[in-house]
């Protein structure tokens, strides 16, 4: 390759709050239409706009987790132009002073390159427009909802230090789990609250310079940020390549046909005519306000990881998966607390809790860590065998049982009195003279058949490894 | 009873006594607003019927004994940008002409706690803007001095029905003398009070840094009242404040006045400026030295830069504020559009009158790319000048004191098609919402033709009450007609 | 005059309002004075001084706490043209934001 891509990212994302930016009405996704709104969101002539303390905190939140610079002195800006779904056509922005800028992230597979954050700021989400028959261009009309409009919003924007689609893949996952990992943001791209264009430009190896940049929107997931980025990486190289020029322009993402096409619209710039918000005062941000904020920030997805590895002794693998699941990690921790054989506790976590969690559709958030640990003490203890573990777990995960409680109410408790295993296992063997003699002629399958019959009896309570033992010690004096 | 010869206290102290019912109250204005309302045209809706039901509500509290705030039961206009649930609010603009708010503003809720009636919406300059009353897309008022000449403007309407007393209060806003220059021009009370202690939340926007709302009527104790009644801190309004202790200025007295330092302003005389409306100045500074105040000339030398100022930062923020008067959710639908682009400029074009597009034009060249910074940011610059200046001069002198306007009332017609000179007459009252100053505009007396004119007093921020009491003592040895209901009576 | 006129056709563009040759043709005059006057503040030297947005406020800001939201047909009571609870717009035609 003849050049190298200059990628930058723009990414909003909704914060996680009860209540919308400037208003109370409720920031929920999935109501009914056009039922949280009040004359604010609206906008309603002589309406007037508050700002929501909570949004305020986890802008501040999301810049220090961001490395930003705070500015204690930010303020509202408008940001005027007409579309359907602006209420009041302008947007309540930030401007030329943003509440966080000049900050970093350093994700851990792009090690040694910590990736430039050059501002976030807050503004407020516009309605929902929903085209009726197909895409805008073809619809005959369209729908507003305005339920979205005025849902707190944060915009992230990284410095062009992206080289490739699988980095920009890289960034995009560690800032979700950023933001996981702090509640600032549920990050769902299915349901809009994490969005993200791509800025990219191809820049000749061994040059300073860059080319004309190319704005990709619609992009609908991480993959699709990766796959497009590869594509107009690829798609720039061809025409430099014959000569070409890179259009200065936005393109979308056709997922379907995987590649960006352009939207030949007007060319003519926007002018936003951005001006200070007359009805918001502007921020004055307390220092002690902000080291409060700053210190209830959550470790980062990186200092998690070594965590788990070095604390923990979880291989580098195991605590990637851990920490890219936050519900996970979260009941980890909480387990981790009470149980130290940390491998099994991961290994029952990745398996039993996760399909527990998958197939009773429980987030593993609500799920009481407490029910693992004492399943699993009980399990060590030699009360109960791994099978009537798994069991014993998911009720007491699921009904909210005790598991010791459980093991003994059910009778699941493990026979491990040798003496009345022994007289199970002599009546098996009278029982099975043919099986016995097989047995002896050293088939094992013979053996097998045998320790189900026992296992049957006892109906799975007792433990599979004594039985053997007693059979064996049984059956050879016969041999003699 | 002739109730239009009471003031609006007077009236309750009546209504206290049980010597009146609020029904009884509510007709008597009623009808006289009918009998008026032909000439005058104050008023754009009146809600008779809503008005019966908050006075039937207080007589039914009265003779249950409960004792209620001192206006109870005296009827109110509100101009018509104050939003009133289920009421009609229009702005004086064909493109709100249907509209129907489905909430209420701050001071008409305060409004409504205290049982007041609002008789009515008045009429006005097209969302405030305007000095004449004559931008109203529905028609103009006139007045009740002279139904040849303007009520002055914006709040043209609740001046006029002041000024006839088809009620005894009115409630206007103020952006840069819209309660004071048609009080002045209808010989009644108006206060524009500190930016922030009255709730915007409601007021429909004009220019967001210099609405306020302020009290419009025949006495300077109604007015108080009044005031008192409606500002307060409101946290759905963010620019709106808490006031600093208590803030109630004791009773002006003989003895008080001689420690009060009046400021005359130099740049308030001379070119452009009436002969009667100077010595009406004039008299009132001797006024108040006859008392023994201290009374000096002061210099506002950036009062020419003020006007410029004010009109940029307010046709800016206009533009931002009415660009979602698109015709989506509510508002004008024109005919047929193709598309929605279509739509939003059809319907932008029929339903704003002129000097909304001229001023929609101006603050959207001020704000745009490569203007910002020579029109805009430096009118917010000068701003700042004004405002050191202005905090330099009140640290010497007590209140400020100049001419309403520059003119007696002008006749209907006269500046319509000039706009230039229309903004020029708002040269006396730009500054102190430009720098957030309490400013009151009391009668000053009339001309030789009978048409009032009227003097501003300006104080620092949060001094309504004595700006009121400053008003009470001029008014009581003056004993100026604040009622033009005679001249009214006779024609009407 | 000539280039007052095609900013007037360019402001008229920005702030979506339709205007007739009339209509221009007498804004284009008017602002022409208008702007003479606003030049006033030219004038002045305003350098080292910060612009006032806001004359004095209390720094407030809200608790995150829900409250009632308007009933839905309050919502649309003004609403021209809708479907089921939804506004109905015209087809967008441009993407232009």
């Amino acid at each position: 390759m003849n050049y190298r891509p200059v990628i930058g990212l723009e990414i909003h994302v909704e914060l996680k709050t009860e209540t919308k930016m400037f208003c109370s009405c409720s920031a929920a996704f999935g109501e009914e239409p056009n039922s949280s709104c009040c004359p604010v969101c609206l906008g309603l002539p002589g309406s007037l706009p508050v700002i929501n303390r909570k949004a305020l905190e986890l802008g501040v939140k999301a810049a220090r987790a961001l490395n930003c610079t705070v500015e204690a002195n930010s303020r509202f800006d408008r940001k005027n132009y007409f579309y359907p779904d602006l209420p009041k056509a302008y947007q309540i922005s930030q401007y030329d002073i943003p509440l966080g800028h000049s900050g970093y992230l350093e994700v851990e597979p792009l090690t040694g390159k910590p990736i430039g954050i050059q501002r976030c700021h807050l503004e407020e989400e516009a309605g929902k427009l929903l085209h009726h028959g197909g895409s805008l261009l073809e619809a005959e009309y369209s729908l507003v909802d305005y339920n979205r409009a005025g849902i707190p919003l944060l915009e992230i924007v990284t410095a062009p230090d992206l080289i490739s689609g699988d980095e920009a893949y890289c960034f995009l996952n560690e800032l979700r789990l950023l933001l996981l990992y702090n509640r600032i943001s549920d990050c769902r791209m299915e349901e809009g609250s994490l969005r993200c264009d791509a800025n990219i430009s191809l820049s000749p190896v061994n040059s300073n310079s860059w080319g004309n940049k190319v704005e990709i929107k619609n992009l609908n997931s991480f993959k699709a940020v990766k796959a497009a980025l590869e594509f107009e990486a690829a798609r720039q190289e061809e025409v430099l390549s014959r000569r070409g020029e890179v259009l200065q322009e936005t393109r979308h993402w056709d997922e379907n046909q995987r590649k960006t096409f352009s939207l030949r619209g007007k060319e003519e710039a926007a002018d936003y005519r951005y001006f200070p918000e007359p009805d918001v005062p502007p921020l004055q941000l307390d220092g002690i306000w902000i080291q409060k904020v700053e210190d209830s920030l959550a470790e980062t997805p990186a200092e998690r990881r070594r965590r788990y590895r070095e604390q923990y002794g979880l291989k580098e693998g195991e605590a990637d998966l851990l920490v890219a699941h936050p519900s996970l990690a979260d009941f980890f921790d909480r387990a981790a607390i009470k149980y130290k054989g940390y491998r099994q506790l991961f290994n029952w976590i990745s398996g039993e809790i996760t399909r527990i969690a998958r197939q009773k559709n429980i987030s593993p958030e609500v799920l009481d860590s407490g029910a693992l640990v004492e399943t699993l003490q009980l399990m060590d203890e030699g009360s109960i065998n791994r099978g009537t573990a798994r069991k014993v777990l998911e009720e007491a995960l699921v009904e909210g049982k005790n598991p010791a409680e459980l093991a003994l109410d059910k009778g699941m408790e493990q026979i491990t009195d040798t003496g009345a295993l022994g007289e199970l296992v002599d009546e098996v063997l009278r029982d099975n003279p043919r099986a016995v003699g097989d047995y002896l002629e050293g088939k094992k399958k013979a053996g097998n058949f045998l320790l189900g019959q026992v296992m049957s009896r006892t109906r799975g309570k007792a433990d599979p490894s004594v039985v053997k033992e007693i059979l064996e010690e049984q059956v050879h004096p016969r041999k003699r | 009873m002739e109730l239009d010869r009471m003031s609006a206290l007077e009236i309750g102290e009546r209504l206290g006594k049980r010597e009146i019912s609020a029904e009884e109250v509510v007709n008597y204005f009623w009808e006289r607003t009918q009998k008026l309302e032909p000439e005058l045209k104050s008023f754009l809706t009146t809600c008779p019927e809503e008005a019966t039901g908050v006075a039937r509500q207080v007589d039914e509290l009265r003779r249950r004994g409960e004792r209620l705030p001192p206006l109870a039961g005296i009827p109110v206009a509100v101009k018509d940008n104050l939003s009133t649930r289920g009421i009609h609010t229009t702005c004086g603009s064909r493109f709100l002409e249907n509209y129907i708010p489905p909430y209420d503003a701050a001071v008409i809720q305060k409004l409504k706690e205290n049982y007041l009636p609002v008789l009515g919406k008045t009429n006005m300059d097209e969302f405030g803007m305007g000095s004449s009353t004559e931008n109203s897309a529905f028609y103009p008022t006139t007045n009740p001095w002279d139904f040849s000449k303007v009520p002055g403007g914006s709040s043209g309407g609740s001046a006029a029905a002041v000024a006839a007393r088809q009620v005894p209060l009115a409630l206007g806003t103020d952006t840069g003398g819209s309660v004071r220059q048609p009080a002045a021009f209808c010989g009644v009370f108006g206060l524009r009070p500190t930016y922030g202690r009255v709730s915007r939340y409601g007021l429909i926007a004009f220019a967001s840094s210099l609405d306020q709302v302020g009290p419009i009527t025949g006495t300077p104790e109604d007015g108080e009242a009044l005031f008192d009644l409606i500002a307060g801190y409101d946290e759905r309004d963010a620019t709106s404040l808490d006031a600093p202790g208590d803030i109630a200025e004791p009773e002006l007295d003989e003895q008080r006045v001689k420690e009060i330092k009046v400021g005359v302003i130099r740049e308030q005389e001379g070119n452009g400026f009436a002969p009667e409306v100077v010595e009406s100045v004039k008299e009132m500074a001797s006024f108040w030295e006859s008392y023994g105040a201290a009374v000096e000339e002061v210099s506002l030398p950036l009062t020419e830069y003020a006007l410029a100022a004010y009109y940029l930062i307010n046709a800016a923020e206009a533009s931002s504020n009415l660009g979602r008067y698109d015709g989506i959710q509510y508002g004008y639908r024109t005919g047929y559009a193709a598309d929605l682009q279509e739509l939003v400029f059809k319907n932008r074009e029929e339903g704003f009158g002129q000097e909304v597009k001229r001023r929609i034009v101006l603050g959207t060249y001020a704000l745009s790319s490569g203007y910002y910074d020579d029109y805009c940011l430096k009118a917010l610059k000068t701003r700042t000048l004004i405002l050191r200046d202005m905090q330099r001069v009140l640290q010497t002198y007590d209140f400020l004191l100049g001419p309403t306007t520059p003119t007696p009332p002008f006749g209907l017609g006269e500046k319509i098609e000039d706009p230039l000179q229309m903004y020029l007459s708002d040269v006396c009252t730009i500054t102190d919402p430009l720098v957030g100053n309490a400013a009151i505009s009391v009668p000053g007396g009339f001309t030789p033709e009978g048409m009032p004119l009227g003097l501003q007093m300006s104080a620092a921020p949060f001094r309504e009450s004595f700006l009121f009491k400053l008003a009470r003592f001029w008014q009581q040895r003056k004993k100026y007609l604040t009622c033009a209901s005679l001249q009214c009576g006779e024609k009407g | 005059m000539e280039e007052l006129y095609s900013l007037v056709d360019h402001l008229s563009n920005l702030s979506r309002i339709k205007l007739s040759s009339e209509e221009k043709d007498l804004i284009a005059g008017q602002l022409k004075d208008i702007l003479g006057a606003a030049q006033k503040v030219q004038e002045l030297d305003t350098g080292g001084v910060p612009p006032t947005t806001h004359v004095f406020y209390q720094w407030r800001t809200r608790e995150d706490v829900p409250a009632e939201s308007l009933p839905v047909e309050e919502v649309l009571r003004n609403v021209p043209e809708r479907e089921s609870s939804l506004v109905r717009v015209p087809r967008i035609k441009s993407l232009d934001e």
